[in-house]
């Protein structure tokens, strides 16, 4: 439950008085608010394991949320692992290679029902109007659509796991497989304006996920004062939707298309190069130009995909998706004597990221130095600057970047001096070390950080916004010291 | 046994939840639809119909669709709509036009909330039986001001008139006749149930709620318009071809609901309380040397949209001041401050009088966006205001007060660091010397409070026999003792890199008067205060007088324009702006002399005309009277689209070579045609894709 107030006053005769009289301010505002939201839930475990060997968990809960439709509230979720830990076996339990070896089946059914409260209602909200000058009147207009069919979202998970540890645990690590299928997914639906709502929260269809994630920690190097360490993890995942319960397979307005990721991009494809003053070039906008598509030298050349001289909204295609293909990482420890240095590196593969660089030279805002047209520097990637001209149209086509990274996120340096010296001064242990963070980024993209400029997502008009400029990533130097008594 | 043990606790849980279910209902003050069951709530439901009439005035929205890119107006020296709406580019006026969209959006919204009143309005009880019947017909007359909107922007458009309960993805275009049929007959029904605003212009008590007379003039100008489509009907392009459902009659319709609310001919006695305002300048209530005198909210109004002085009203957000409120004022200002004094000439010199020509910004002198510019046909001698206008063979600018009463034409000094010294001058035009009309040289020309820009619509090339334009400009400059700015002899800037800075009429203009406004709380914000008048009674009496023509009935066309006319001339013994012997021609012992015989037309002038010249006229008669009313498009929209785009490309140079005559009809948005399914057969206009 919120139950926010809020009282603000400005213009305070005296700012001393703090917010004890603010009656006295010159403009003052009050809002308050109410949610409510409960959840129930039922849960019941049993937990088996016969022999240390052979090991069973099932489970049941059973959730009722208030945020859900009147008979759809309740939903149970049943899970089930079976372990078997293959190293009690006799054949494996004196092995000197294997030291560990587990095999873990599992399903599960896991549910969410994150919607704001009140979905299922139609709500209503305050709108303002006047007929008095001075005196304002409160309409109640529609707000949301009712949906009285809201239900849970739920996973299914089945996955094959394997834990092992070999030689004493110098190597050790872990191999998942996972086939996930969600049905009733919630997403916000956008809406034709017609009905005066732009949007509804609905259980829209479902996805299916598949996934491989591996990790593996292995002691490389471990002689007299000498130990090098290495932590690696990959991890890779398939998102498609697998059916829309509106029957589409290509949700145009929603950007949804059954066989690719929810996040997924939809627009205009932009050459390479932008419409330059060759023959070739003018005889190709004059057939543009006959179907009334106009282009100039100097403007974005928008990739007529179906090739009939127009460019209209069928020559849009899917742009790819923000969503990772691969993500890994890798952490090494070097150990010799007092002396320790940590490498870590990640990185993410396959993604797409929307990015405004916000270069639309229309000559009244800064923005980034690009290499843009002019009539005696053609060829270029990016237009003609325009003087006192709102962005050209179609410039989201030039907004999809490969983002592919590979960071070097950090690396420290540390020195323990010696315990006889640091015993003297009642101090266990003191270590003295340098660090930084972020020293490299292996990129091809082009602006600040493509990690940052995929947290951008759609607002209710269905316009992407995005970052113009994701927020940078700061190389930061540390010399530290660590002390404990 | 201890597994028994635990289904029996397991079973014995499962039946406590049975107990507990109430536990997850959910609990809510805030409201829900059964709200509307009330008589407090259906009040409140049918007071947020209003809400969308706001868009217009509210932000950089309705100026571009209804009057950049027409015939008197055209593209200003800054903004983003320039390119879709001030010169159709075709790269800009596409179904992705994010303006179009939200005037898609805005209009449906206000729909969906008349449709849920309608629906709640005959089965509420709690709500007096004097009042009731008046709300359902403002929800009526809310719904057709949407649809006519919507039918005049787009043509064939979805048609809802129920509430949604659903999702609901099919909403396929009809006809635009259906949609004309609709809004004909919700507002005949608006009309029978709602009462006249009463004398002090209230309905229910409330000032600014629809009444009958607001139903009867929008139904008026929907009648004509759909009596119109027999010019629409063939094209040049047949696909521009229009069917309005239009039948003769519908101009007896015109004549019957607008002669009532005028209180004039047949409708007589008919208790409308509505009447001209005495002063055509009152309506707008500003003096340029104080800011706002009074708003008018007379018995002119029909249709108000109205503002609050207090912001909280005004605003989509409670929390930002400039989220709302009328933003009208800064649009069709210019730019006046800073001039820098100087004139090029066409050798590239350029001529300096002094270094600041004492203007600052304050609330007077508004936030110059210049969004929007009157177009050269606005102020040429064949233009707007020609002489072929008025019976007594007089051009407008002499006897015609609307021309002066609608615009700014004197800034005063408001900056004390003021510097324009008197200076001697010549070129090939001629010399000035100071001491000919008795000033010193060196001496200020003026100070603070005095007049420090005037703007005219004199052509300065016909005051000398010789020297280049830009030199005669200059002479005439040096004789001033204000800064000088005559429209016709400034630039033209034809290229879109130059429609910005000094002495180009896209930038420097004389501002609309109509929607200024200096009750700001700081002077750089936006949102003002001031109600925007939508329907008054000076266009119901152009509108009935053309419907009278357009009958045969020259007498009473006259009679009826003759009352805006009568209103429009100047008095006898008001003074006329010094224009008007200084730069229109006419001489200073006749100032005050009465202009309205000069203004009245008689039956035999009208008679005179051939249906096309009527057209003609009245859109010019319009002009005078409402220019800036955001209604420029929907009446150039009425004759079809050849001529729609004939008399805009005629007088609008920016949209020669672009306009084509499928843009009488704007793109539907494709965000809409995206979210349909199944999709629409028929989703988009000709010409667009």
């Amino acid at each position: 439950m919120t139950e926010p107030t809020t009282l603000e006053g400005n213009n305070l005769p005296f700012e001393h008085q703090l917010w004890n009289d603010l009656g006295s301010a010159s403009t003052q505002s009050i809002t308050s608010d109410y949610t409510q939201w409960t959840m129930m839930s039922w849960l019941g475990r049993i937990n088996y394991s016969l022999l240390d060997r052979y090991l069973l968990t099932a489970s049941l809960r059973y959730d009722g949320s208030s945020r859900l439709a009147e008979g759809h509230k309740w939903v149970a979720f049943p899970s089930l692992a079976l372990g078997w830990r293959i190293s009690q076996e006799k054949f494996l339990i004196d092995s000197k290679i294997v030291s560990n070896l587990k095999l873990r089946l599992g399903y599960g059914v896991t549910g969410n029902s994150a919607v704001d409260p009140y979905s299922t209602e139609g709500q209503i909200q305050a709108s303002r109007y006047n007929w008095d000058k001075t005196v304002g009147v409160l309409g109640y207009e529609p707000y949301t659509l009712a949906n009285k069919s809201l239900s849970w979202e739920t996973t299914e998970q089945y996955n094959i796991g394997l834990d092992f540890g070999i030689l004493q645990g110098r190597i050790s690590g872990t191999i998942d497989v996972y086939n996930q299928r969600t049905y009733d997914l919630l997403m916000k639906r956008s809406l034709p304006a017609v009905s005066g709502f732009t949007s509804i929260m609905q259980n829209i269809g479902e996805t299916k996920n598949k996934g491989l994630e591996i990790s593996l920690n292995t002691t490389n190097i471990h002689s007299g004062k000498f130990m090098w360490t290495t932590d690696i993890t990959f991890a890779t995942n398939k998102e498609e939707i697998t059916m829309l319960a509106s029957g589409l397979t290509e949700d145009l307005a929603n950007n949804w298309f059954v066989g690719h990721p929810i996040d997924t991009y939809y627009d205009y494809v932009a050459a390479p190069v932008v419409w330059g003053y060759s023959r070739e070039d003018m005889e190709e906008m004059e057939k543009f130009r006959e179907n009334r598509s106009i282009f100039r030298p100097g403007d974005i050349r928008i990739v007529d995909l179906n090739g009939d001289y127009r460019i209209a909204s069928d020559d849009r295609e899917i742009r790819g998706s923000k969503m990772p293909k691969q993500t890994v990482s890798m952490a090494n420890t070097f150990t010799y004597g007092p002396f320790d240095l940590y490498i870590f590196l990640y990185g993410a593969f396959g993604q797409i990221v929307y990015w405004d660089p916000g270069v639309g030279l229309g000559g009244r805002y800064n923005t980034y130095a690009v290499d843009f047209w002019t009539p005696a520097h053609t060829d270029t990637k990016w237009l003609a600057p325009h003087s006192d001209m709102q962005m050209p149209s179609n410039i989201t086509a030039m907004h999809y970047w490969k983002g592919d990274f590979l960071k070097i996120s950090d690396i420290t340096l540390g020195y323990t001096l010696p315990g006889s010296l640091t015993t003297k001064i009642r101090i266990q242990r003191a270590r003295l070390y340098a660090k930084v963070q972020n020293p490299y980024m292996f990129t091809k993209f082009e602006g600040n950080d493509p990690e940052g400029a995929i947290a951008q997502q759609r607002n209710d008009n269905g316009d992407l916004e995005s970052y113009r400029d994701a927020p940078f990533t700061m190389r930061i130097f540390m010399f530290g010291l660590n002390v404990s008594f | 046994m201890k597994t028994l043990k635990k289904i029996i606790l397991f079973a014995g849980l499962m039946l406590l939840i049975i107990s507990c279910e109430d536990f997850i209902e959910e609990k809510g003050y805030n409201s829900d639809y059964t709200y509307y069951e009330t008589a407090e709530g259906l009040d409140a439901l049918v007071a947020s119909c209003y809400q969308q009439t706001r868009w217009c005035a509210s932000f950089e929205t309705h100026y571009a669709l209804a009057d950049m890119g027409t015939d008197i107006f055209m593209l200003g020296g800054d903004g983003s709509h320039r390119d879709a709406f001030g010169q159709y580019l075709s790269s800009a006026l596409t179904p992705n036009n994010t303006l179009l969209r939200d005037f898609w959006n805005n209009n449906y919204k206000g729909i969906a909330s008349c449709n849920l009143a309608l629906d709640y309005v005959d089965d509420n009880t709690e709500m007096l039986e004097t009042v009731r019947p008046v709300r359902k017909g403002e929800a009526l007359f809310l719904r057709a001001y949407y649809y006519y909107e919507l039918a005049i922007h787009f043509g064939d458009v979805p048609l809802n008139t129920t509430p949604t309960d659903k999702p609901k993805t099919d909403f396929y275009r009809v006809p635009q006749k259906q949609v004309w049929h609709q809004i004909i007959s919700d507002l005949r029904q608006a009309w029978e149930l709602l009462p006249w605003a009463d004398a002090s212009g209230l309905v229910t008590n409330d000032w600014g709620r629809a009444s009958k007379g607001a139903a009867g003039h929008l139904l008026a100008k929907a009648y004509m318009f759909r009596y119109c489509d027999k010019y629409a009907k063939n094209q040049s392009d047949v696909n521009m071809n229009e069917d309005r459902g239009g039948k003769e009659t519908d101009i007896d319709s015109v004549i019957y609901y607008a002669s009532r609310i005028c209180n004039f001919g047949e409708g007589a006695g008919s208790g409308s309380n509505h009447s001209l305002a005495g002063d055509f300048a009152t309506l707008w209530g500003w003096d340029p040397s104080i800011g706002l005198i009074a708003e008018y909210m007379g018995p002119e109004i029909l249709f108000s949209v109205n503002f609050s002085t207090n912001h909280f009203y005004n605003n989509y957000s409670v929390t930002d001041v400039n989220n709302g409120g009328n933003w009208l004022h800064m649009l069709y200002t210019a730019q006046l401050e800073n001039y820098p004094l100087s004139t090029s000439l066409e050798s590239g010199d350029n001529v300096i009088w002094g270094n600041n020509v004492g203007r600052v910004r304050d609330f007077l002198t508004d936030r110059p966006w210049r969004r929007i510019a009157p177009s050269p046909y606005y102020y040429s001698e064949e233009g707007l205001y020609a002489a072929r206008n008025y019976e007594s063979g007089k051009p407008g600018k002499l006897i015609d007060s609307r021309l002066y009463k609608s615009h700014v034409w004197v800034l005063y000094c408001n900056d004390e660091n003021v510097d324009v010294p008197w200076s001697a001058y010549s070129n090939a035009a001629g010399s000035f010397d100071p001491a000919d009309i008795g000033m010193t040289e060196g001496d200020q020309r003026y100070g603070v409070g005095d007049t420090a820009i005037l703007l005219s619509i004199e052509d300065v090339t016909g005051r000398f026999a010789n020297g280049s334009p830009k030199e005669k400009l200059a002479l005439a400059r040096a004789q001033e003792k204000y800064w000088y700015v005559p429209m016709q002899s400034i630039q033209v800037p034809t290229d879109r890199g130059n429609v910005g800075g000094y002495d180009v009429i896209t930038n420097n203009f004389p501002p609309l008067i109509k929607h200024l406004d200096d009750r700001r709380a700081g002077i750089q914000d936006q949102a003002g205060f001031k109600n925007f008048i939508r329907m008054r009674l000076g266009e119901t009496y152009i509108l009935l007088s053309e419907a009278y023509a357009r009958k045969g009935d020259f007498t009473n066309a006259a009679g009826a324009l003759n009352m805006v006319r009568m209103r429009a001339a100047w008095k006898d013994g008001e003074e006329k702006h010094c224009h008007y012997w200084k730069y229109d021609g006419g001489t200073y012992d006749t100032r005050t002399t009465s202009t309205e015989n000069d203004m009245t037309v008689s039956a035999g002038f009208l008679g005179s005309y051939t249906d096309e010249q009527l057209t003609d006229f009245y859109l010019d008669e319009m002009g005078h009277e409402t220019a800036g009313e955001l209604n420029r498009f929907d009446l150039l929209a009425r004759y079809g689209a050849d001529f729609w785009k004939e008399r805009i490309e005629a007088h609008n140079y920016w949209t020669v070579g672009t306009i084509n005559v499928f843009h009488r009809f704007r793109p539907i948005p494709q965000y809409h045609i995206d979210n349909l399914d199944p999709a629409d057969p028929n989703p988009q206009n000709y010409g667009y894709f």
